[in-house]
């Protein structure tokens, strides 16, 4: 009590020196070191006529911006509580609208102008734009097949999802209610935790759809299941939607997002929260990240002793970009080994040109995290680098990530320790993307170490290039893509229980990882090699191991009137796009009509032996 | 607002917890003992043997019948024309087939019921061999528990035990001579809805409902 009263008086006599002391950290430079250095600008006005547009990995309101407000996290000292600092927010700044606190953080939309006087607050430790989680989506082709769906099906009569309540926690789910009842089932639970941690935000998180791919792929696996739609932007999101689902005992969590934020081996604040979920028996589900090809890491090397990283035993500094072109942005990422807080190192990130002239570096936080944007006006080679500014790097992992669509980390991308925050988490199923006709690995799927110095990762790849309606014919690719397809499957097992009498016994979380991991096709079968894989390509468990993995191949050009086909089986499945069973062939031929005796609508369909493999029909009908 | 507010409190009301039923009709039944108008009051116990059939077909198939234990004490009120009994049951099954998918080796089930009754006979005549009825209260304790065999891992689950509240209805005889005998039929109804077990901390109900009530023999042996 006593300590209550005296931080309370701590808080009350630190007003006035907050006030006066707001002008000068509203100046840039001037020691505003608890407000990020952008919100810094901001309040000084230095942006105020043009802010540039946000990184996608941070979460920036165009809205507020025009009325010169920020959407922010406030990160406490531990020994203040919420309620106090709320009071004394809300006395420096009335239009301050507070949206919510976690644990550690708070999140508030405060204008510009009250940023310095409220950084200043004692309690408070460092104000910033909140991090916001990126789709691992890159839509391109269609397909699904290879998990035994079919199979699993038949073997085990009402296990299609009926009693497993799937979370797809997605950026957004724009356009949902045009497949509710068709492609998403009638039973639905939405909710958004978008920008809002009470749960009252927009579903459709700003025109996002990508969460309605990812539900539809949940949905075609598991069409029984009950589907929680939920979405979010911040880690404060995160964690209300993360304790909401715990509330609703969801059995899996589907969450196709990445997060550069936390040190890459588990530990960080999106971290925290997938544990405190799989403490609570519910499997996490995690697309890897697509970022084995614009990733780079290290452990801290510095030889010649110049403070600047050497990338490798030769002593390169420079990681090049030399195929830039004009007008083209460069965004990097450097996230090093000292987490939550950054307190005993720290690092910059720099850019310079070819006579290693500095043309941007990255701004301080006091986290163990940096970022640089910078477009390029003449398209010249450009290198960055990375120096220590303060404190004994010792060996840390220092990894540097190109975020951008189609970008690559030139000849420095190292594939190893790629995974996104929190798929680098023990507690979470990392999924990698593998395409579904050939199960090759897809080269820009995330993967873990492979030096023995970490957990395996990923844990399971699971099909890409997969149709849904919202993507349409295009398809939709990443390891977004992938991560649905195991929760899918997880669905279908938590419906698998035992049924007694009054209790059906449904599957723990680490009964269900024992199901995931050995109805998995195991690394030894798979050909060509993916390393690092732990358990292997996603399988339902079958009452008997399928033999043979070929397709059958079709004869002719058959788009109507009968199929006929030779291969590994005489008697076949027809499946149509999501893998189900919509007719038998059998002796080598189909005749056109389904299951129900009915004349197939047109369309394309497959042709499957054993589920894992199949030749695609494009049917006009008879 | 308002409106569904009331309504809700309305509903809380009216709902009454089944512990709160079964000890305010044991109350009433100790208060009718304390009567000043008594002019005997007798006790008596009696340890008991029994059978029980499952009403619910789909219990039936997975336990069947299975015997039971019972134990119970008597309150005899001279000037009321019923006994008051409080009595207890034990009642134990296991079921080697329970529905489990092909990937598990070998499923089993137990099932273990307590039921707690309250009961009021009304002897329906005198002699050496009294015809009784009776009607009376049931908390049933419901407790199932498994063990599998999941892909080669041996794994265990043990539910939490849950109470239901239902009725009982008895009938039968009495022996009123040495060794004193009562043997009697009795009719359990109580409901209870199936519930999903993930852990042992919380099932959410698929709200299917479930008859756990059950028909039944036993045969008590009335110590004096």
């Amino acid at each position: 009590m006593n300590g209550r009263i005296a931080r309370l008086a701590v808080l009350f006599l630190s007003l006035s020196a907050a006030q006066a002391a707001a002008a000068s950290a509203s100046e840039p430079g001037s020691g505003g070191t608890r407000l990020e250095p952008f919100l810094a600008r901001l309040a000084a006005g230095n942006e105020a006529k043009a802010v540039p547009p946000a990184p996608p990995f941070i979460a920036w309101d165009e809205e507020e911006a025009v009325r010169l407000r920020a959407r922010v996290l406030l990160l406490r000292e531990p020994e203040f509580d919420w309620r106090e600092l709320r009071a004394a927010c809300e006395g420096l700044s009335p239009s301050m609208e507070w949206e919510g606190e976690g644990r550690e953080v708070a999140q508030a939309v405060i204008a510009w102008r009250d940023l310095p006087v409220i950084a200043e607050l004692p309690g408070l430790r460092y104000l910033f734009r909140p991090p916001a989680g990126v789709p691992c989506a890159e839509v391109e082709t269609e397909g699904l097949a290879g998990m035994l769906v079919p199979e699993f099906r038949e073997a085990c009569p009402g296990c299609a999802g009926v009693g497993s309540r799937i979370a797809i926690l997605d950026k957004g789910f724009a356009d949902y209610e045009r497949f509710v009842g068709t492609e998403l089932p009638e039973d639905l639970v939405v909710r958004s935790f978008f920008d809002s941690p009470e749960g009252n935000g927009d579903i459709g998180g700003g025109g996002e759809d990508h969460g309605v791919a990812c539900a539809e792929i949940v949905h075609d696996i598991a069409p029984g299941a009950r589907l929680y739609l939920v979405n979010v932007n911040t880690v404060l999101d995160l964690e209300k939607a993360v304790d909401w689902l715990i509330e609703e005992h969801v059995s899996v969590i589907s969450h196709s997002l990445g997060w550069y934020f936390g040190n890459l081996e588990g530990i960080g604040p999106i971290n925290d929260i997938a544990d405190r979920a799989a403490r609570s028996d519910i499997l996490w589900v995690n697309s890897s990240g697509n970022e084995a090809e614009r990733h780079t890491w290290t452990r801290w090397r510095d030889e010649d002793g110049d403070g600047s990283l050497e990338f490798d035993a030769a002593g390169d500094e420079r990681l090049d970009f030399a195929n830039l072109r004009t007008g083209q942005d460069l965004v990097l990422i450097l996230l090093w080994d000292e987490w939550p807080i950054a307190s005993a190192t720290d690092l910059t990130l720099e850019l310079v040109d070819e006579g290693d002239q500095v043309l941007a570096s990255s701004e301080a936080y006091p986290f163990a995290y940096r970022y640089l944007a910078w477009t390029s006006t003449d398209g010249r080679p450009v290198a960055a680098r990375v120096r220590r500014a303060r404190g004994n790097m010792g060996s840390r992992a220092v990894h540097v990530f190109r975020v951008g669509s189609g970008v690559t980390m030139e000849e420095h991308a190292r594939p190893d320790r790629s995974l996104l925050v929190p798929s680098d988490s023990p507690s979470v199923i990392a999924v990698g993307a593998t395409y579904w006709m050939d199960e090759t690995l897809d080269s820009y799927s995330s993967r873990g170490a492979t030096d023995g110095s970490g957990p395996v990762k990923p844990e399971l790849c699971a099909p890409v290039g997969v149709s849904t309606a919202i993507y349409g014919g295009g398809g939709f690719r990443g390891t977004s893509a992938a991560a649905p397809h195991v929760a899918g499957a997880a669905g279908l097992l938590v419906s698998s229980g035992i049924r007694g009498g009054f209790r059906d016994l449904q599957w723990t979380r680490e009964e269900l990882v024992t199901l995931l991991s050995k109805a998995a096709k195991p690394p030894s079968q798979i050909n060509p090699p993916i390393t690092p894989l732990a358990w292997g390509i996603v399988r339902l468990p079958t009452p008997a191991p399928a033999a043979l993995r070929r397709a059958p191949t079709l004869l002719g050009n058959p788009t109507s009137g009968s199929v006929g086909w030779i291969g590994p089986c005489r008697d076949a499945l027809i499946l149509d796009c999501a893998g189900r069973a919509v007719a038998r062939g059998r002796d080598g031929r189909w005749d056109g009509r389904d299951l129900g005796g009915r004349q197939a609508a047109p369309g394309i369909y497959w042709l499957s032996c054993d589920g894992s493999a199949a030749a695609r029909i494009v049917w006009m009908g008879r | 607002m308002g409106k569904s507010m009331r309504a809700g409190r309305c509903a809380g009301m009216s709902r009454l917890a089944p512990s709160k039923v079964f000890v305010q009709a044991l109350a009433v039944a100790l208060l009718l003992s304390a009567t000043p108008a008594a002019a005997s009051i007798r006790f008596a116990g009696a340890p008991g043997i029994g059978y029980r059939f499952p009403i619910d077909s789909g219990l039936a198939d997975l336990y069947g019948s299975a015997p039971s234990l019972h134990a119970a004490g008597e309150v005899l009120i001279e000037p009321l024309p019923f006994s008051t009994a409080v009595e207890v049951g034990y009642s134990w099954s296991k079921c080697d087939h329970a529905g489990a998918p092909f990937f598990v080796a070998s499923a089993e089930s137990k099932l273990q019921l307590v039921p707690i009754e309250i009961l009021f006979r009304l002897p329906l005549r005198d002699g050496p061999l009294a015809p009784h009825a009776g009607v009376g209260l049931e908390l049933l304790w419901i407790k199932e528990s498994f063990r599998y065999k999941l892909l080669g891992e041996q794994g265990d689950r043990d539910a939490a035990g849950s109470l239901h509240p239902g009725l009982v209805l008895v009938a039968g005889a009495q022996r009123n001579r040495s060794p004193k005998l009562r043997l009697e039929g009795y009719a359990s109804i109580v409901s209870a809805k199936k519930k999903v077990t993930r852990g042992e901390t919380y099932e959410p109900s698929n709200a299917e409902k479930v008859n756990a009530g059950s028909l039944g023999l036993r045969i008590y042996w009335r110590l004096p």
